[in-house]
């Protein structure tokens, strides 16, 4: 209702003129289209539908508002979601500001994102009147996504392998990076790794807790050892593996990892992470196997005659003593980046058929692996090792 | 405090064990209801949000789960006809990250895949479905092209065959097929619009405006009575589409709706509500009263 009544409709029309807007018009609201960087956002809004009382809580620090000379315009982080048909809704509730005489105006203002872009928040222009004339404008931030934007959370891609102990288990810190600027990315669910034969328990952590939890990754940041992947190995089958690897690069199971996350208005995005995995022994297995590897070399060398008989001991004792430093050799230049070659092959000395190769050759040379060793070390031998990035 | 590797490998199991307690604490599932469509048994099948499948049983109150999820697909819609003599569900789903094209999919009763239908990506969502069980008919609707194709369910893996280009669609979203008219009652979710569409001539007429978001359509071809969600303005329509010219009118607007988006029809004529913000399935009555709210969460 206008708030005073004039008989006279010349009198109305100027009355009208100086004191705009008049309230009981219907209002309007418009919202000018933004462009961004990949695509742009289209606005759309629905017809004004008079509502009793504003139904959200507007004393918080959560709910924006944004003010013209003559209304104030409020919006609730809970009346914007991305609706299942992809565009955004937004729900604002306009009254009248203090003072001036009207009520409380609905408003659904549909965003129809267009193209790929990152998800943010943009200062839009919004015009707010009761007629096309008398429009006032201000700005108000507005939350663009789609479900078209480009991925806003990363986990690295892994190079090498993340060894897992034969018999123990690992906790594997996955790295997560927020694209976004200013929204922190809430992981709400996650995928372990399929539990397939090879493994007994696959899981995720989360840091601090004794379970999975939602958590959010800040705005920008990244969140370095907050989620961690929990494996545990069937023994035997990792061993298998160990033994025999079908790929190379030591690279024995690759397991595929799932998050979902989201912002808080967007649709749950997946994350798929492949990590590589090595087995590795439990490290006194593995000078198990250089004995064992010795063993059988130096009864081959006894039975082919190279070794007598009343030497082999003798032989024997000399060959494991080689065979052990050979190993730790071994380990050493691997640890430190190296390679390490014997007779020309490149042997990890980690992994339990290498250590019992190493055993065998030496055992095999018996008292002459000394030599064999001698020309092993880097400076004494003709490039019996060398070193190398891997 | 460390834990040792038997002792987080508790932890773990413990933690998963709670994990699926508190699942079926109360009975039943955690669920948000994006779509919903009646079974033949009088059971209400649920599309969660999240994904997955699940089967209501009102007289029980039980919940199973039919369809565990989609993988990389994200469901939109859902719809239940019986085919070829078999009662199959249809579902219509986007990938996710946007480098697949949409499909729709029809599962058999027990859950399993029985054929899907592509559509190209540049079409956008695949959105609403509706069928046609005489023909074998699926329509499908898109989100950015405002087409409307038609599957052919007699040749899974077959292309989708353009139906027609809806005039002014922005955000094609729910159908219904109205099996007598032959015409396809389509909702603009974006524009507020429902549209009717004679699947035969092709010739397109708008039936309502201003009704919101029209999220979900259902269906009462013996009142000839058309239910409409709107989730914007958190409240379902009711047109009278037999008769020409009529107006929507607000059916139902409770305040405990917070964004309804799931309708179907009960043999009873009641109707069902799923509310996916709220995680509620109401049951409301042709009076427009609420006969029971079951929540899951």
């Amino acid at each position: 209702m206008y708030p005073v009544r004039y008989r006279l409709p010349g009198v109305l029309l100027v009355l009208g003129l100086v004191f705009r807007p008049s309230f009981g018009a219907a209002l309007e609201l418009q919202l000018a289209n933004v462009r961004l960087m990949g695509g742009e956002v289209r606005f759309s809004p629905s017809l004004p539908e008079p509502i009793d009382a504003l139904p959200i809580e507007v004393a918080g620090d959560e709910v924006q508002t944004a003010r013209t000379p003559q209304y104030v315009i409020f919006l609730s982080p809970d009346d914007i979601s991305l609706t299942k048909l992809g565009f955004i809704r937004y729900r604002f509730y306009v009254k009248p500001r203090s003072g001036l005489a009207g009520g409380v105006t609905r408003f659904v203002v549909n965003g129809e994102p267009i193209g790929s872009f990152l998800a943010q928040a943009v200062d839009v222009d919004m015009y707010l009147g009761d007629s096309s004339e008398n429009m006032e404008q201000t700005k108000i931030s507005l939350p663009v996504f789609s479900s078209e934007s480009p991925d806003y959370l990363a986990a690295p891609s892994w190079t090498l392998p993340e060894e897992v102990e034969i018999g123990g288990e690992a906790n594997i810190s996955i790295r997560l990076q927020n694209l976004l600027k200013k929204w922190p990315v809430a992981v709400v669910s996650v995928r372990p790794p399929r539990l397939t034969k090879l493994w007994r328990k696959t899981g995720f952590l989360v840091k601090g807790k004794e379970e999975f939890q939602q958590f959010e990754v800040h705005p920008a940041a990244t969140a370095e050892d907050m989620l961690v992947l929990h494996l545990v190995p069937n023994s035997g089958r990792a061993l298998t593996k160990a033994l025999f690897p079908r790929k190379s690069q030591g690279e024995h199971d690759r397991v595929t990892a799932h998050l979902e996350y989201s912002t808080r208005w967007g649709t749950p995005r997946e994350l798929k992470i492949e990590i590589p995995i090595r087995f590795v022994p439990f490290p006194p297995f593995l000078f198990l196997a250089v004995i064992a590897g010795t063993v059988l070399g130096s009864l081959v060398s006894l039975a082919a005659g190279q070794t007598p008989r009343k030497k082999w001991r003798q032989a024997f004792g000399a060959a494991l003593l080689t065979a052990f430093l050979a190993e730790l050799l071994a380990m050493l230049l691997v640890q430190l980046d190296s390679e390490f070659r014997l007779l020309g092959f490149t042997l990890d000395p980690f992994q339990l058929l290498p250590a019992a190769i190493i055993g065998a050759l030496m055992g095999l040379f018996g008292t002459a692996s000394l030599e064999t060793m001698k020309k092993a070390l880097p400076g004494r031998g003709a490039g019996a090792a060398e070193e190398g990035k891997k | 405090m460390r834990l040792t590797a038997h002792g987080k490998t508790a932890v773990i199991s413990q933690a998963l064990l709670l994990g699926a307690a508190s699942m079926f604490a109360a009975g039943g599932y955690i669920l948000a209801p994006a779509a919903l469509s009646m079974m033949s048994s009088g059971e209400v099948l649920i599309m969660h949000s999240l994904g997955g499948l699940f089967r209501y049983n009102p007289t029980s109150g039980k919940v199973a789960r039919l369809v565990e999820g989609f993988g990389l697909y994200e469901p939109i819609d859902l719809g239940v006809a019986s085919v070829g003599g078999s009662e199959s569900i249809f579902v219509t789903m986007a990938y996710r990250s946007g480098s697949s094209g949409p499909r729709l999919v029809r599962y058999d009763l027990a859950g399993k895949q029985r054929g899907e239908w592509r559509v190209p990506i540049w079409k956008g969502l695949l959105t609403g479905i509706a069928i046609d069980p005489q023909t074998e008919t699926a329509f499908v609707a898109t989100s950015k092209s405002g087409e409307i194709f038609r599957c052919d369910l007699r040749r899974p893996g077959s292309s989708p065959v353009p139906l027609l280009k809806v005039p002014s669609a922005v955000t094609l979203g729910p159908m219904v097929f109205d099996k007598g008219h032959r015409h396809l009652l389509v909702g603009d979710a974006y524009r507020g619009v429902v549209v009717s569409v004679d699947v035969i001539s092709k010739r397109t007429e708008t039936l309502a405006r201003d009704v919101g978001e029209t999220s979900a359509l259902t269906f009462d071809a013996n009142a000839g009575q058309l239910f409409i969600a709107d989730p914007s303005g958190r409240r379902i329509w009711k047109l009278d589409a037999a008769r020409r010219g009529s107006k929507p009118e607000v059916f139902i607007a409770l305040k405990e709706f917070r964004e309804p988006l799931g309708l179907a029809l009960a043999a009873d004529g009641s109707l069902w509500v799923g509310d996916r913000d709220a995680k509620t399935l109401f049951r409301v009555s042709r009076e427009g009263k609420v006969l029971s709210a079951k929540k899951f969460d």
